[in-house]
């Protein structure tokens, strides 16, 4: 289903806020958009993508023919801003979108666990045992940092 | 295997399908029971007489479908397609489409349209904020929603059980549910391109309009059908051209019926209507009105005879805008939009820009003659990139990014069997299948239509004098 320019636009400015590239160009690239763009949403801001779990946890088709839409017209989102409230959230979510200190992590890999957790606690209603076992058996690269993954959520109101 | 022979139903396509006891007491929910009033393939039938049929019947034909498949499975592999999953596979086949609205995709594109774009929050630099919605909910959501909260169902599931349903019809990996890891990839036989909803689809959609495009040899299908060495749903060599046919089917049967230039102009106005019968508040469906509605069991009624009887009270209003009037009028007497100009074609996918100077050219016709027949009202009908072979990807429309992975990016591809090691691959990577050289292949079309009679048409001059790529027909 083709996106109406509202939506292409509020997941840029999205993504400008949370300091993630419109890229393509990697599949890194690509799960940075997906993960990010998920945080996005738990964070309050409608875009409208659904989201099921694939193998790399939340992942949403619809999204994906709109992330090379951005990438084909950058000036997407220019003359335009969030409103105050969606913007506070997303800049609140911005301070934990990166690694916490210490992690091993590239990017993609940190928003992929916080996304992850995410789902498992709030749309699968998982608990947080339950979550983390999850992560350890299909996410192996990021059974080491759980703990601060739900730390990030946390700090973020996220969960 | 239980027998599942509670209740055994006559099927036009299937012959005979057999239910059991929890599926016939879903079966006769009232939730259930409610798709009988829901068309499958909307207002498809103003074309296609036969048509008609509903969505239960459908739903009846996924579940017998996706357990011919499990049963399939369950003979090579009864370590791994145990009683436990069959159930649930079979109960979610049977409810895939409970939150279905009326006139299904149609409306649930109107509806997104009007609440989901006006969601998002965003507003002119230095500029106000505007009231905003709250969005409204996907088919999918709205079936977990129901099997969460109606209290009939609620009754005959428990509430575990109801949440992964719920959750297999919005096409979770079965590794998260709580199933054996070696589940994991059963819950394609509801989500894939090739699964038990599109088989029965196509089937059942040829026999009902006569059309021959949705020829399906189930029965090679059922016999190749296999797992990998990963778990992963597949298909023996044997099936290759019988899956090749299905997904080409698959083409032919959207171009021929939802694309028919008449089914969709009459798909553009419905569109519209909808938007008028919320703006008129003669319905409300944002995600509180839905979710009010499966609270108080009016959800149950919320169906296409309710919408036509809506469409009737907003035409027997007094004060009624006269283009609100004609096209309610188009609908409820079958008067199709006459369709002015139109351009399709097949392209190689990752250009847009090709595609995106017709569309700019047709939305600047658009404009002009709405300036100068104010009182016409023009619909704009586009596929920008619908590939052809069906295989469900957004990359497909531009081509393939570097650095992919096809497990995560191309969840949904057919897989075949590669030599005889025991893995499989998609069915783009095969080289005697159809789709390694159709994969990348999209179908293009703009299209303007006009519901002015023709004593007032609009200037066929200004038409043809913008749109000046030889290809466009025009049908003033």
């Amino acid at each position: 289903m083709a996106s109406g320019p509202r939506r292409l636009i509020g997941l840029k400015l999205a993504l400008d806020t949370l300091g993630v590239p419109a890229r393509v160009d990697t599949f890194q690239d690509r799960l940075a958009l997906q993960k990010a763009t998920y945080l996005a949403q738990a964070a309050g801001l409608q875009l409208g993508y659904r989201y099921s779990w694939y193998l790399k946890g939340p992942y949403s088709p619809d999204l994906t023919r709109d992330y090379f839409r951005l990438v084909e017209d950058p000036a997407i989102g220019s003359g335009f801003v969030l409103g105050a409230d969606h913007l506070a959230r997303l800049e609140r979510l911005a301070e934990v979108a990166r690694p916490a200190p210490g992690a091993d992590l590239e990017r993609p890999e940190w928003l992929e666990l916080l996304a992850s957790l995410h789902y498992l606690i709030r749309t699968l209603r998982k608990d947080r045992e339950g979550a983390a076992a999850v992560i350890r058996r299909a996410k192996p690269h990021l059974a080491g940092y759980i703990d601060e993954g739900f730390s990030a959520l946390a700090t973020a109101a996220l969960i | 295997m239980p027998d599942y022979d509670t209740t055994r139903i006559s099927c036009p396509v299937h012959a005979t399908i057999r239910l059991g006891a929890l599926e016939t007491a879903i079966l006769n929910s009232g939730c259930m029971q409610r798709l009988r009033n829901i068309k499958q393939l909307s207002l498809a039938s103003y074309v296609f007489p036969g048509g008609d049929y509903s969505r239960l019947s459908h739903g009846l034909g996924v579940l017998h479908v996706a357990s011919s498949m499990l049963t399939a499975l369950h003979d090579r592999r009864p370590d791994v397609v145990d009683d436990g999953v069959i159930d649930d596979l079979r109960v979610a086949a049977l409810v895939h489409d409970i939150g279905h609205l009326p006139f299904s995709h149609t409306m649930e594109q109107a509806l997104r349209a009007v609440y989901e774009e006006s969601a998002v929050p965003i507003l002119p630099a230095g500029g106000v904020a505007g009231v905003e919605s709250e969005g409204t909910l996907s088919h999918e959501e709205i079936g977990a929603g129901i099997l969460r909260s109606d209290p009939e169902l609620s009754r005959l599931l428990s509430s575990e059980r109801s949440e992964r349903i719920g959750r297999i019809i919005q096409g979770d990996s079965l590794e998260v549910l709580d199933y054996r890891e070696a589940q994991a990839h059963l819950g394609s036989l509801l989500c894939s391109d090739l699964d038990a909803d599109r088989i029965d689809y196509l089937m059942r959609t040829a026999r009902h309009t006569g059309l021959p495009y949705g020829g399906v040899d189930l029965p090679i299908l059922l016999s190749q059908i296999r797992l990998d060495d990963a778990d992963m749903v597949c298909f023996g060599d044997n099936a290759l051209h019988a899956v090749d046919q299905c997904l080409i089917s698959r083409y032919f049967d959207r171009v021929t019926i939802p694309f028919h230039r008449t089914v969709a102009g009459f798909e553009l106005l419905l569109q519209d209507v909808i938007r008028d019968l919320i703006a008129h508040g003669l319905i409300a469906a944002d995600r509180t009105a839905i979710e009010g509605m499966i609270e108080d069991g009016s959800w149950v009624d919320f169906d296409d005879l309710l919408l036509v009887e809506r469409m009737r009270a907003l035409r027997d209003r007094r004060r009624l805008d006269r283009q609100v009037r004609a096209r309610v009028e188009a609908i409820l007497h079958r008067r199709p939009p006459r369709l002015l100009a139109q351009i399709e074609y097949v392209e190689p996918a990752g250009d847009p820009s090709a595609f995106e100077a017709q569309l700019d050219a047709a939305e600047g016709v658009i404009a002009e003659l709405a300036e100068e027949h104010p009182e016409e009202r023009l619909y704009l009908w586009k596929q920008d990139g619908f590939t052809l072979t069906s295989l469900a990807s957004g990359e497909a429309e531009h081509g393939t990014p570097p650095d992919f992975d096809e497990s995560e990016e191309r969840p949904r591809d057919v897989r075949m069997l590669v030599g005889n090691r025991g893995g499989s691959t998609s069915i783009r990577n095969v080289g005697a299948s159809l789709m390694t050289a159709l994969a990348d292949k999209s179908y293009y079309a703009v299209r303007i239509y006009s519901l002015t009679p023709p004593s007032e048409a609009p200037s066929r001059a200004l038409i043809e004098q913008r749109l000046t790529d030889p290809r466009w027909q025009f049908l003033l």
